[in-house]
């Protein structure tokens, strides 16, 4: 049986605002800036049970279309700017947890299914990373997401 | 092409290891054992791909390997089950359809996860510069000397040995280095070993050239910090003791095998040398074989990594996979099985044999082995049987039941008079043609045996399989036996009251087969849908599915880790091209293909223009990719270094 897995301890605080964010319907964006962002995926994924993609994976779209049937976490670590189709899916899976009022017409339109009620994601990524983003999807990205820095470590 | 379950030779169909059942296609089948090993010594295509697969077989020998090799064996024995039912029109349980799912997701998954370091380590093998004039061989050699050299001396006056002693080991050994410093020019249709992988073309190549370069990137921090692993050979080899060290340590405390924290474990060696004292690194050469060399390395503690006695690798797999076991526990309760024991001794029993069984390799297979004659108590009390094998005439020990159960009428036999022991002259063979089998193989310690505290292998042994084609489910298993001294060369007998050596081969070789060919998840679906029982069929599709989607995630995330470690850094974005197009990232990398070829793991000098390009490549590529392709002095002596060299 495999134990509970150790969290580091500047790992506890942004953490809890995710889940926070998970349980509020919300998306948290996990931005790191200096910190083992690795460690805190392995950490994460094997607390919370959750899938872990990559956004350059060839078959995002697959791997997300799976997921969004179950009721499980996936945790999207973001690799390379979000753009095309991967950016579409994106904005399509936050308008769907908007708190101002969900929108699944995006995902539908895209072909994917209405995510399950139980279905949530994280993502994460890197500041310098997150900096190479058009300002606009930026922005819209911080607006649609609950934003949670993560430094030094 | 083999299946996904297996590491295959993908530069070309030559070769295959399965890692479930250690089962080995390196194209020797239909060849004697003299055959094969004049095979390799005549093609250095054919002896780089042997060391290719039989560096699989030895980076399996461990932790790694024995849970591996038990996973496949439970998959498979839930799949041939599954198969029988489906076959005598009997109603297929949900639960063992669910379970074989499971099971075949887990091998999947630990499959791809380790993928990149066990065929980064496999090219390494056939790619690097050997040392003759070293005091190291790399295992897969060494196991391929073995081999050569008792093949040779089979049937030779011991008074006579001294040119086969030699032929069998030296012309053996400079063949094999010949082909590793061939390796890198060696072609695979029209391009090159190196160059194909290089510019990772055909794509299947991604976790040749991506693990590839973590090995010599983990090269590369070793000899920084120990110059002794400048060698080959003691670097091939640190790695496979690293492999039998610390693996028990990597697989544990997982709750699946494709977890992220799997692969950072995997492919973060590279890290922990990096940040290692150097005086740690140093430390590793004096230290016996069985210290686990990650811990060391990361906390400067000294623990045992692993204990190389049979029941101890059967303990450590059932720590390890204490679920697996359960089940393949009940598996066995359910059944009505001959023997005594609890279920748990049971499984233990057979377990421990099953490992032991796939610690042999086979090499060469289905030789023709023609009778030539007997001399009755030739061995007294067993008589002897020459067998003529191509232009040689080996001796075999048999008895009278031996005979009868091979199909040999003795009666029919030409005797011989005894002096052919020592010198069978061109004895001429009978109608009467057997087929020999030969396996190279680890013997297992016994609880007893001292653990070896220099080096983890013991001597490989070799061991033979006659059969008779018209008397199937019976191999009649020899080892090689000294010489006796005026009467007989070396010779082929039944091994002493050896029981455990003797399940490696007739308790699991057919076992093996048997498993290694069980049925696909696909064919299984058929099968269900073919026996009226749709639902069951369309379960088992959606796992099939679900377990493409989690292989293609682990696979990302192992091929990003080792990219991580070789680049130093988090790959993203550009980075990630790496792993489509390799060195193909640098629009002129393909102008320089020759020179990639000829310093691909040597110094070679260059003339002052050509070494200007280089300059200019290079610049190119620390601007690309943080660091320079070749190393290059100011003589303009250089070497490839691809993407495992340090930033400037």
């Amino acid at each position: 049986m495999s134990r509970i897995p150790d969290i580091d301890s500047h790992f506890l605080e942004p953490l809890e605002s995710a889940m926070l964010s998970l349980e509020t319907d919300t998306v948290p964006l996990v931005i790191f800036d200096g910190a083992k962002s690795r460690r805190f995926v392995d950490q994460v994924s094997e607390a919370l049970h959750t899938s872990v993609v990559y956004s350059s994976q060839k078959d995002f779209e697959a791997q997300f279309k799976s997921s969004l049937k179950g009721e499980g976490t996936l945790l999207v670590l973001i690799d390379q700017p979000l753009a095309g189709k991967t950016l579409q899916i994106v904005n399509g899976y936050l308008a769907a947890h908007d708190v101002l009022g969900k929108d699944n017409s995006q995902l539908t339109a895209l072909g994917l299914p209405v995510p399950s009620d139980g279905h949530r994601a994280i993502l994460v990524t890197e500041k310098a990373l997150f900096a190479r983003h058009e300002s606009g999807v930026q922005r819209h990205l911080a607006d649609l997401a609950r934003v949670i820095g993560v430094a030094g470590g | 092409m083999p299946d996904a379950g297996v590491l295959a030779y993908a530069f070309s169909t030559a070769g295959s290891l399965d890692p479930g059942t250690k089962l080995l296609d390196v194209g020797l089948h239909e060849h004697t054992p003299l055959q094969a090993r004049a095979e390799l010594l005549q093609d250095p295509m054919h002896m780089s791909v042997a060391i290719h697969e039989l560096t699989h077989f030895v980076s399996l020998e461990n932790t790694l390997g024995h849970v591996m090799s038990f996973l496949a064996m439970r998959t498979k024995d839930i799949a041939r089950e599954i198969e029988r039912k489906a076959a005598s029109g009997e109603q297929v349980d949900a639960a063992w359809v669910l379970l074989y799912a499971r099971r075949h997701r887990e091998y999947q998954l630990m499959l791809e996860m380790w993928r990149p370091m066990l065929e980064g380590l496999a090219v390494y093998a056939q790619l690097h510069e050997p040392d003759p004039e070293g005091d190291a061989l790399i295992e897969p050699v060494n196991l391929l000397l073995h081999f050569s050299s008792f093949i040779s001396l089979v049937g030779i006056d011991p008074v006579k040995s001294g040119p086969k002693t030699a032929s069998g080991l030296s012309d053996f050994y400079a063949s094999a280095c010949r082909a590793i410093v061939a390796g890198p020019a060696l072609k695979h249709g029209e391009t090159p070993l190196s160059l194909s992988f290089e510019f990772v073309d055909p794509e299947g190549l991604r976790p040749y050239f991506i693990g590839h370069a973590y090995i010599r990137a983990l090269q590369h921090s070793l000899a920084a910090k120990a110059p002794v692993y400048e060698s080959s050979e003691r670097f091939f080899n640190l790695v496979i003791r690293i492999l039998r060290s610390s693996t028990r340590e990597m697989l544990a405390d997982v709750s699946s095998w494709g977890q992220t924290k799997v692969a950072t474990r995997i492919y973060s060696w590279v890290d922990i040398v990096r940040e290692a004292p150097a005086t740690r690194v140093q430390a590793l050469i004096e230290q016996p074989d069985s210290i686990d060399v990650l811990h060391f390395l990361e906390t400067g503690n000294v623990r045992v990594g692993y204990d190389s006695c049979a029941l101890a690798a059967t303990q450590t797999v059932r720590q390890i996979a204490p679920r697996l076991w359960e089940d393949f526990e009940s598996a066995l309760a359910e059944r009505d099985l001959p023997g005594a024991g609890t279920p748990a001794e049971r499984a233990a029993r057979l377990a421990g044999a099953w490992i032991a069984g796939t610690m042999s390799l086979n090499l060469s297979t289905n030789g023709v082995a023609s009778i030539a004659g007997w001399i009755p108590a030739g061995f007294a009390p067993l008589h002897a049987v020459a067998i003529r094998i191509d232009d040689a005439v080996w001796w075999a020990a048999m008895s009278d039941a031996d005979l009868t159960r091979l199909g040999i009428e003795s009666k029919g036999l030409p005797e011989l008079e005894p002096a052919r022991l020592l010198d069978p002259g061109d004895l001429a063979a009978t109608p009467l043609q057997l087929v020999i089998d030969c396996s190279v193989a680890y013997a297992p310690a016994g609880p007893d045996d001292p653990v070896p505290a220099e080096s983890g292998t013991v001597s490989p042994k070799l061991w033979f399989r006659l059969r008779n084609p018209g008397v199937p489910d019976f191999g009649l298993t020899l080892t090689i036996a000294p010489a006796i001294s005026g009467v007989a060369g070396i010779y082929l007998r039944a091994p002493n009251n050896d029981e455990q050596q003797l399940l490696q081969f007739r308790v699991t070789a057919d076992m093996r087969y048997e498993l290694r060919d069980a049925p696909t998840s696909e064919m299984l679906a058929q099968m269900l849908e073919a026996n009226d029982q749709q639902p069951l069929a369309e379960i088992l599709r959606e796992h099939i599915e679900e377990e493409s989607l989690a292989t293609a995630r682990v696979i990302s995330d192992a091929e990003r880790r080792a990219l991580a470690a070789v680049l130093g850094r988090e790959p993203i974005d550009g980075d990630l091209d790496l792993l489509d197009q390799g060195i193909g990232v640098l629009p002129d990398a393909p102008i320089f293909g020759d020179l990639i070829t000829a310093a691909y793991s040597k110094f070679i000098r260059i003339p002052p223009e050509a070494a200007a390009s280089v300059r200019v490549l290079n610049q190119l590529a620390i601007e690309k990719i943080g660091k320079p392709l070749f190393e290059i002095d100011a003589r303009n002596v250089v070497r490839y270094q691809g993407i495992w060299g340090e930033p400037p």
